[in-house]
């Protein structure tokens, strides 16, 4: 990974007080406490709204061909318990590569208002690894990876948001992938925004998809915010942002739709691995705004070291998007890079 | 809450920066006129009554508000001259009177965004005045402001990657002198609001909310404030997650004099991921919810909670 040294704090100072035997006491009670649903197996549907929780690792093989865990209800938090591991070793939702194996999980757009704590869990293997169809939905702290399609798919939504999240081809400490047998990989996309409106990433990592990491096709007034994304270690990524129709990296095709007024900043094309390495572009493309996309505010991002770095197609003049306080190594046009 | 995770890529993010000017490349001229249709702001007392990019130019100086942001659509980019110092960056800075701000955004205005480059605000009332809709600001330093560094008063605002509170040189001492914002960042009875990955240090109140509904407070730091380092009071269906209050071994901050985390009388709150230690009262304080009812309390690392179960489910 890549994410590897991200909850070693907090994850020392959680081991250091379960160790003192202090903090993890069980809620004191009563009347009201919610009550917590266990979800114990894949082919679960959650239909009311309530506070869930993932106990255990969970595999496609309890529900062939079926979605691991579909959420319908509004106003649902689903918990992915961690089982005190990280990385490789931490809690999985595991799917078989296929697509027999449709998403892991997967907010239907009945549900409104879904609240994800990942706890740094791995959901793998899986078409796709959340597929995010209802609306105002925030997930937390969770890897997508080796998932076949998409790691995490935002489509048709309004309002949602997700964070702190790796996708791409989770490693271990030596660089090592987390499923070289069993699980495929890399994903084709490491995040897709898919005709979605006023949603956000932030503080993410994708590295190491097929594709693009981050893909945005036909999306519009979302945020695109403090992501880092780029190859993994000896891995690929045609494109870390891809903005535009195009689902292949084909800069004169063109599409529709297209999208507009999305906010990109302070995002690069360099990833820390979780051997402590920088990988610091190496891919085909850093960013690409595709002909037709516009009003788009493009700012504080960096790449280097891409093919193209930054590449505006056909908006010579830098007008079809306002582009300023970006650092590429190489623009295309120049006026990317405006100060 | 991956607080490692957000300095290192603050920190790849700004060395990569750095080099690449280093190198000399990179960083560009302008290619197109058309990209600046705007004079540039040079002067404070300025009202922006249409849509557009406007880049402000040097310091500036304020006896009252210093930008008003009247019109949908505008892009603020204060161009920073960069320093190794942080009170040495390019400032706008006023006179500390009442009801002034360095940025205001007006009622009714949609979709400001402001690229702050690492700048400097202080000295006003409030450093920033969202009360807009569908704001976002980012990087940049709030300093020294009387009542806030930020005031969400809006719906949708967006900040990140700032600090809020006693600026500081890069050897050690405040940038300015005394009295201490009273709110870093100051959430009143907006909605859908969000800050993320900024850090509030040297304030009364690191985050204060006060009736805002369904507002994000994440990846945030908050420490060495006077009193507490969170205070939501009043609002409901917030999501707090991911957040440090009190001690960080990466950066200078100390637990806050007050609660790291104190949950007044929010409801139907979502509060998980957060890690609080070091503060002079609880780390997270539940008041009067003994049981975890009102709001959602897990997955949360406080040394101190007032209650078991805000750090458990």
């Amino acid at each position: 990974m890549i994410r590897g040294q991200q909850n070693k704090s907090v994850r020392w100072i959680a081991g250091a007080m379960l160790a003192m035997g202090i903090a993890f006491a069980n809620a004191s009670s009563a009347k009201a406490a919610p009550i917590i649903i266990p979800v114990t197996k894949c082919g679960t549907t959650i239909s009311k709204a309530g506070f869930y929780q993932v106990t255990q690792n969970l595999s496609s093989t309890q529900a062939p061909g079926k979605d691991c865990i579909d959420i319908s209800a509004s106003n649902v938090i689903l918990d992915i318990l961690s089982n005190g591991e990280s990385l490789c070793s931490g809690r999985l939702i595991k799917g078989d590569s296929t697509t027999k194996s449709p998403v892991g999980i997967h907010i239907l757009s009945s549900a409104k208002n879904v609240f994800i704590q990942g706890q740094n869990s791995n959901i793998a293997g899986w078409e796709t690894g959340i597929e995010d169809d209802g609306s105002y939905a925030i997930a937390d702290d969770f890897n997508v990876t080796n998932n076949v399609n998409v790691g995490l798919l935002l489509k048709g939504v309004t309002g949602s948001s997700f964070s702190n999240f790796f996708s791409g081809i989770l490693q271990d400490t030596s660089g090592a992938d987390c499923f070289p047998v069993g699980i495929q990989g890399p994903q084709f996309y490491g995040v897709e925004f898919q005709n979605t409106t006023g949603s956000q990433i932030f503080n993410a990592i994708s590295a190491g998809n097929g594709i693009y990491g981050v893909w945005s096709t036909g999306s519009s007034s979302n945020r695109i915010s403090l992501v880092n994304s780029g190859p993994a270690t000896g891995g690929v990524q045609a494109a870390s942002f891809w903005f535009g129709c195009n689902s292949k990296p084909n800069p004169s095709a063109s599409c529709s739709p297209h999208g507009k007024s999305n906010l990109v900043y302070d995002d690069t094309t360099t990833v820390l691995t979780s051997t402590g390495q920088f990988i610091n572009g190496g891919g085909q493309f850093g960013f690409v705004f595709e002909k037709g996309e516009t009003g788009y505010i493009v700012t504080d991002n960096a790449a280097a070291n891409n093919f193209i770095d930054m590449y505006a197609i056909g908006d010579s003049t830098c007008t079809a998007n306002s582009y300023f306080f970006n650092f590429a190594g190489f623009a295309v046009p120049s006026c990317i890079n405006k100060q | 809450m991956n607080k490692l995770h957000q300095l290192n890529t603050a920190i790849a993010s700004r060395s990569i920066k750095i080099a690449m000017l280093a190198m000399g490349i990179a960083v560009g001229a302008a290619g197109s006129a058309a990209a600046l249709p705007n004079p540039p702001i040079t002067a404070c007392g300025q009202t922006i009554s249409t849509s557009g990019y406007y880049q402000v130019k040097g310091n500036l100086t304020a006896s009252g508000t210093c930008i008003t942001v009247a019109a949908s659509n505008v892009t603020i980019d204060i161009l920073n001259t960069a320093s190794s110092d942080p009170c040495n960056n390019t400032t706008i800075s006023g006179s500390k009177l009442s009801g002034s701000a360095g940025i205001h955004i007006e009622p009714k205005v949609k979709n400001t965004f402001i690229q702050g480059e690492n700048s400097v605000i202080t000295n006003f009332d409030y450093g920033i005045e969202d009360e807009g809709t569908n704001s976002s600001g980012d990087d940049i330093n709030l300093s020294n402001n009387l009542t806030a560094g930020i005031a969400l008063l809006g719906t949708g605002g967006s900040f990140s990657n700032f600090f809020s509170g006693a600026l500081q040189h890069s050897s050690g001492g405040n940038c300015s002198l005394p009295p201490p914002q009273e709110f870093g960042v100051y959430l009143d009875g907006g909605s859908g609001s969000q800050i993320f990955n900024g850090i509030t240090a040297g304030n009364d109140y690191g985050v204060f909310e006060s009736g805002s509904t369904g507002s994000t407070v994440a990846l945030m730091l908050s420490g060495s404030n006077i009193a507490d380092g969170y205070q939501f009071n009043g609002g409901s269906k917030n999501y707090i997650y991911d957040d440090l209050a009190g001690t960080d071994s990466f950066i200078p901050l100390s637990g806050n004099d007050g609660f790291g985390i104190n949950i007044i009388s929010d409801t139907n709150d979502l509060i998980t991921d957060n890690t609080a230690g070091g503060n002079t009262d609880y780390d997270i304080n539940a008041a009067g919810d003994s049981t975890c009812t009102s709001n959602t309390y897990w997955f949360n690392f406080a040394d101190m909670p007032s209650t078991p179960c805000i750090n458990s489910k």
